[in-house]
């Protein structure tokens, strides 16, 4: 699938932690005053914000940024730099090439201007950015990394381009990121290859912040348990005690550190999908015990499958580990709450009472199948009917409901069983793409019918079953 | 002008006469008995006018015989109606390919994807809840006759629909007392068409469905 923007780079001198966790709780401090934000845990829940408000997620993001680090009403007051892309390094450039620019506000890395300022980007901004990243490495002690050697390859790398006459890195783009490795070394290629693309394999040195010590409630059991019931009778008054330490968070992660009666423990996460409101569910707490019920189960299930007698829970240790402080957003231009659910609330709510996730997905416009679909983002389909989009409608009808996660070699094919119906060409230029070229057919046998391809190596692969 | 006005009311009338009308708001078609119809005449038919809320349909199609492709015009006309969809997959080693679903008229906007295995326990919440008014759970695990009942009782409480598909032939041999219909879907590679033979109601008679009626 391809790729969605989740990493936004923010520059701004008035930090306060509550602020810098209103879009996500994974934050990460680049330097004083550079953040690097990750907001993929909390996708699923800006999507459906976004689709409560009729918006795009990134409309909502700069709306919440202006809130906490600006002005909405006033352009002129909004004094710091967000950057968005799909990756941090990438985010990172693109918040250096704000500055160089002397861009204010939000920057989405897809939108017109963020091309503009990705390829307008300055040696020197990419030096910068990678000198940021690479004393991060130095830091977190990276295997065989010596910043000196860095620098020295940094230097050599432009030294190269200035007498190539290659004004900016978006002049040499085509130059492959594993042909710079040998002469300019790995870390050097892998912010090369991240500058325009996510799968190129790297390091890049996240380490999430820790913000104030989290709030944590003991509890020792009268009498060592592995009911249910006066767990969760106990669990729920630790949960209220958890309540009256928050202000307006909504919480994103439990941990719930159980000790069993041999004294060994059990680190139980107790994680949602969605911002939780706890506070809303005092005294009961439905969402957080189906949770903690399933795990439980399950931990007891393998206790009992290995033929020994259960371990009891002897006491736990709840821990409040991640929290977000959501900007008020849902308000109409009278300044009234917005009430109504199109199903989106609910959505978000039920999300969190499950243990798996839901997805919704679009149409991708790409030829080959494992790229033509992606993550829905809240954008409506109509106005979008371009050729491209009905052509790869048209392509999608004859392909199969589902397809293997990777294809799979097949040893031989009888020619007379085969139905031509697509040929395709993979993207080649990329250094991580296989079986370039693909002719696919449906194949059809009594056990049913497969759609496999012949690839340009000679090679025949199942890639997908006609169910 | 006239010609496109008449035009219009002929195609109504064709509509009205197949007992559904248009909803003006989202486009889709309609019925009042409370079916999820497909807009393809023959299959609709076959289930005597559309797939009824409130039940739970059981359906036998082995992978790769190409059945479940026969659902997916059901589910299009679920989104246009802006229904709350989703697809529960159990197989593990594939993807679902969403643009198979997109292609032919589902829309993103309500039609949620999902791997479950066992989707009683791990949809649990969403099954009791009438959000989601079509259910679709493809080669369910380890489902037992009482989560069957689990599913019929749902269904009944808040007006879903359910289906559930084997990844077998279904036969009475195994009955399923839950089921308000059970049928075999398979696709006839030399023929190219879709069988559809009832195992439990909708009557004795097979339906051949052309393959050109699914595009």
């Amino acid at each position: 699938m391809s790729e969605v923007s989740y990493f936004v780079a923010l520059k701004t001198d008035f930090v306060e932690e509550d602020l810098l966790q209103c879009l996500g709780s994974k934050v990460m401090q680049v330097t004083a005053n550079i953040w690097l934000l990750d907001l993929s845990p909390f996708y699923g829940y800006w999507l459906k914000e976004a689709l409560k408000q009729d918006r795009v997620i990134p409309a909502l993001w700069r709306k919440a940024l202006n809130q906490a680090f600006g002005s909405e009403e006033f352009d002129l007051q909004i004094d710091y730099k967000a950057a968005l892309a799909s990756h941090p390094w990438r985010a990172l450039l693109l918040l250096f090439s704000m500055e160089e620019n002397g861009q204010f506000g939000f920057v989405d890395g897809r939108s017109n201007l963020g091309h503009k300022l990705l390829s307008g980007l300055s040696w020197a901004s990419w030096g910068k950015s990678l000198e940021v990243v690479s004393e991060l490495w130095e830091t977190q002690k990276l295997p065989r990394f010596k910043l000196s050697v860095l620098r020295g390859q940094l230097q050599r790398f432009r030294l190269a381009m200035d007498r190539l006459s290659i004004k900016k890195p978006s002049a040499s783009k085509n130059l492959k990121a594993k042909a710079l490795q040998n002469r300019y070394g790995k870390h050097l290629s892998w912010a090369w290859g991240w500058t325009f693309s996510n799968k190129v394999e790297g390091y890049f040195p996240w380490k999430s912040h820790n913000f104030c010590p989290p709030p944590v409630v003991k509890r020792f059991l009268d009498e060592a348990s592995f009911y249910w019931e006066p767990i969760s009778h106990h669990l729920v008054e630790d949960l209220d005690k958890i309540c009256g330490h928050l202000r307006s968070q909504v919480v994103t992660r439990l941990d719930w550190l159980l000790t069993f009666e041999d004294m060994t423990e059990v680190l139980v996460p107790l994680s949602f999908r969605n911002p939780h409101d706890l506070m809303s569910e005092q005294g009961a707490h439905p969402t957080v015990l189906i949770h903690a019920k399933n795990s439980i189960e399950s931990l007891f299930k393998n206790i009992i499958k290995e033929g020994e007698s259960p371990n009891l829970i002897l006491s736990w240790e709840l821990t409040l580990v991640e929290s977000l402080t959501l900007p008020m957003l849902q308000f109409d231009i009278f300044g009234e709450a917005l009430e109504e659910d199109s199903g989106e609330l609910t959505l978000a709510k039920l999300e969190n009472q499950i243990s798996v996730p839901l997805h919704r997905f679009t149409l991708s416009e790409d030829w080959t199948p494992e790229n033509s679909f992606r993550q829905w983002e809240g954008e409506k389909a109509e106005g979008k009917t371009t050729q491209e989009n009905a052509s790869l409608k048209y392509a999608a009808l004859l392909r199969p409901l589902y397809l293997w996660k990777k294809p799979k070699p097949i040893a031989t094919l009888k020619p007379e069983k085969l139905t031509f119906l697509e040929s395709s060409m993979n993207k080649w230029w990329l250094e991580t793409q296989e079986n370039a070229h693909r002719q696919y057919y449906s194949e059809t046998s009594l056990e049913g019918s497969r759609w496999v391809f012949f690839d340009g190596k000679g090679g025949w692969f199942e890639h997908g079953i006609f169910s | 002008m006239q010609t496109t006005q008449a035009s219009i009311t002929e195609i109504k009338q064709q509509i009205a006469d197949r007992g559904f009308s248009i909803n003006k708001g989202t486009g889709g078609l309609e019925n009042s008995q409370n079916l999820l119809i497909s807009g393809v005449e023959p299959l609709d038919q076959f289930f005597g006018g559309g797939l009824p809320f409130g039940n739970l349909l059981e359906m036998g199609m082995p992978h790769a015989k190409g059945g479940r492709i026969c659902l997916v015009p059901f589910l299009a006309q679920a989104s246009v109606q802006e229904l709350w969809c989703l697809w529960a997959f159990a197989l593990a080693e594939v993807n679902l390919f969403a643009p198979a679903f997109l292609g032919r008229g589902v829309k993103p906007e309500k039609m949620f994807f999902t791997h479950s295995a066992q989707p009683i326990e791990e949809l649990k919440s969403l099954l009791l809840h009438p959000l989601f008014k079509v259910i679709i759970l493809d080669s369910p695990q380890r489902l037992k006759r009482e989560d069957l009942g689990f599913l019929a009782t749902q269904a009944r409480a808040q007006g879903k629909l359910i289906i559930v598909i084997r990844p077998y032939f279904l036969s009475n041999k195994l009955g399923n007392i839950w089921a308000h219909w059970r049928v075999n879907i398979w696709r006839n590679h030399r023929r190219k068409d879709f069988i559809f033979r009832p195992v439990r109601g909708l009557g004795a008679k097979d339906l051949q469905l052309g393959e050109s009626c699914l595009r």
